[in-house]
């Protein structure tokens, strides 16, 4: 069928493009980074759902990564618990704390959302360096053991990626799905017009609450997979700056748009890595960069690049607004 | 007229701060008919559709909707009792196409939740194929066969906006259905479609409540009609009673006409 076609060639193109990469890049340092984009898109997948396409904003999405990340590392290195445990436990954590803030946080709106779940975001993060006992504070967590299945072990950066790889491939379906359904459009309804969306029998509440819910979800998910994957997590990784990074990898990549997300998360993930070097002045440089998209390129870059290639005529037919 | 009642007020009373928007306002909509209120700006027409619809909670009074105490409840679940609306300023779903606003008017219709969703479950792709035609039907039913369903809903002309909204409201299967000056911004030609688009609309069972200025439409069409001012009753009954009663022609027609 026709339909299908379309809905599925994108992803069986992903798919084979996920699988050749190593073939491609070859260094494991480029597929250590490559499972770190990865691991990036599975929390900016459940972030769009919220922000893009829900209209939700969430500044304090670094916190539920960490508790995914810190669950890992608790029951792997302390109680040494099989790190699939520690992945399921990290993903049913993150959902869980959504859910118990998402109830009084989701009755705010707009800006003062932001700011709700900045703060969220900080008292996590200050949880995390000063609960020394559960965390090991600046120390940190090491010797999270890696994810195996029988005697095969997903250890070192080949392995690792194609796990990240199936993990985000999945990820990247289902989320799809979720927006060309009843439940998709229910979430973009809230975006476009709450009022009209209950007078229409859309639960509001219940919607933002479950979406919220899944991207804590998906981002306990990875922060779970990014502790069996570097093996030693730390609270610096889970602090502001990392909220505000995967913001911009939704926005960058584009809002409401399932391949931005990967787009972002890669982009951002490599230009972090690639300003290493000029240490004091990458914030700078950052900053020189999003402006720069963000003037060229408003709608993010899977739009732009779409577009300029429908402008190519490299791809026909009209686009509907909730694909992509 | 022993035809059930769809819709009850019962001396609902709104207040905004100091000022009382809606005073101890009673009167009842039954099966099949086209009512009407009307009065003067700012006589709380709006208001009281946003009292129905559970936009806004009501400080006195109670309101019934198919039989059950619909006031105190929120919006969704006044819609899940068959209450359907548009707006005055119309609220469309602008980052959605033609088709998919109207889906999101038979959400009600439907059950697919998160996990049917993500796995595409054959219960969900059945259900989306019907609220597609359902929805398709319903573009027809308002007059825009000829529109794209899968243009985006804001490149819509104003006109064909309004009807949008109304087909969104008919795709939940209304029992009763509030428009909220349809006619506004319409020309001549438009507002004689859409007299003919509301009778039709209720010969195929939908109970409607109407809001509207123009004054030709609403004397035209209506079976009833509820006169406010200043948040009250001030009166009610057949068109024509309405044109020579003298407290109407002096409220409202009076200033108007």
């Amino acid at each position: 069928m026709g339909g299908n076609v379309r809905r599925y060639l994108p992803f069986l193109l992903a798919v084979v493009a996920a699988a050749a990469l190593p073939a491609v890049v070859r260094s494991g340092y480029a597929l250590h980074l490559a499972a770190a984009i990865g691991i990036n898109t599975i929390v900016v997948l459940g972030l769009n759902l919220l922000m893009g396409y829900a209209g939700q904003v969430s500044l304090g999405q670094a916190a539920f990564v960490g508790v995914g990340a810190y669950t890992s590392a608790i029951l792997g290195s302390h109680l040494g618990l099989s790190p699939w445990i520690g992945l399921a436990a990290g993903a049913a954590l993150g959902a869980l704390m959504a859910g118990a803030v998402g109830v009084p946080l989701l009755k705010l709106r707009g800006h003062y959302l932001a700011m709700g779940t900045l703060g969220l975001g900080m008292i996590a993060h200050i949880a995390m360096v000063q609960w020394e006992g559960l965390t090991g504070g600046t120390i940190g967590i090491g010797g999270i053991p890696a994810l195996s299945v029988g005697g095969f072990s997903f250890h070192g950066d080949l392995r690792m990626y194609y796990l990240v790889a199936a993990f985000v491939l999945l990820a990247l379906l289902m989320a799809s799905n979720i927006i060309d359904s009843r439940v998709g459009r229910a979430l973009r309804a809230v975006h476009g017009s709450e009022v009209a969306a209950e007078v229409s029998g859309v639960d509001t509440a219940r919607y933002k609450l479950q979406v919220f819910i899944l991207s804590g979800g998906l981002a306990g998910l990875a922060g779970s997979l990014y502790a069996h994957h570097t093996g030693y997590v730390n609270c610096d990784s889970f602090g502001f700056a990392y909220s505000i990074q995967l913001v911009v990898m939704v926005v960058l990549g584009g809002m409401a748009s399932i391949w931005g997300a990967v787009l972002g998360a890669g982009a951002v993930t490599l230009i972090a890595e690639n300003l290493r070097a000029f240490q004091e002045f990458s914030t700078v440089i950052f900053g020189a960069v999003l402006v720069l998209v963000m003037v060229f390129l408003p709608a993010g870059l899977w739009r732009g690049i779409t577009e300029m290639a429908q402008r190519l005529g490299l791809s026909g037919g009209r686009r509907r607004s909730g694909e992509a | 007229m022993a035809e059930p009642t769809v819709l009850e007020l019962r001396k609902v009373t709104k207040r905004f701060g100091g000022l009382v928007a809606v005073d101890a306002l009673s009167f009842t909509v039954r099966r099949g008919q086209i009512k009407a209120l009307i009065g003067p700006n700012g006589a709380g027409k709006t208001t009281v559709f946003n009292l129905i619809t559970g936009v806004y909670p009501l400080n006195g009074g109670e309101i019934w909707a198919a039989g059950r105490r619909t006031s105190g409840q929120p919006s969704h679940r006044v819609a899940a009792q068959g209450v359907a609306r548009t707006f005055q300023n119309v609220e469309l779903f602008g980052n959605m196409t033609v088709l998919e606003n109207i889906m999101v008017g038979a959400h009600t219709q439907a059950r697919t939740g998160f996990v049917g969703a993500s796995f595409r479950t054959r219960a969900m792709r059945l259900e989306e194929a019907r609220l597609a035609q359902r929805a398709q039907q319903c573009l027809h039913l308002v007059g825009l066969a000829e529109v794209e369903p899968d243009r985006e809903a804001y490149s819509l002309a104003f006109g064909q906006q309004r009807l949008l909204e109304m087909a969104r409201a008919l795709a939940a299967e209304p029992k009763l259905l509030l428009l909220d000056e349809p006619a506004a911004g319409l020309s001549t030609r438009e507002t004689v479609r859409l007299a003919e688009l509301v009778r039709r609309v209720r010969d195929l069972g939908v109970t409607v409540l109407l809001v509207d200025h123009d004054m030709d439409l609403v004397m035209q069409i209506s079976d009833e009609v509820v006169v406010l001012d200043h948040g009250e009753k001030i009166a009610e009954g057949t068109p024509r009673e309405m044109q020579r009663d003298p407290r109407v022609i002096a409220a409202y027609l009076g200033e108007e006409t």
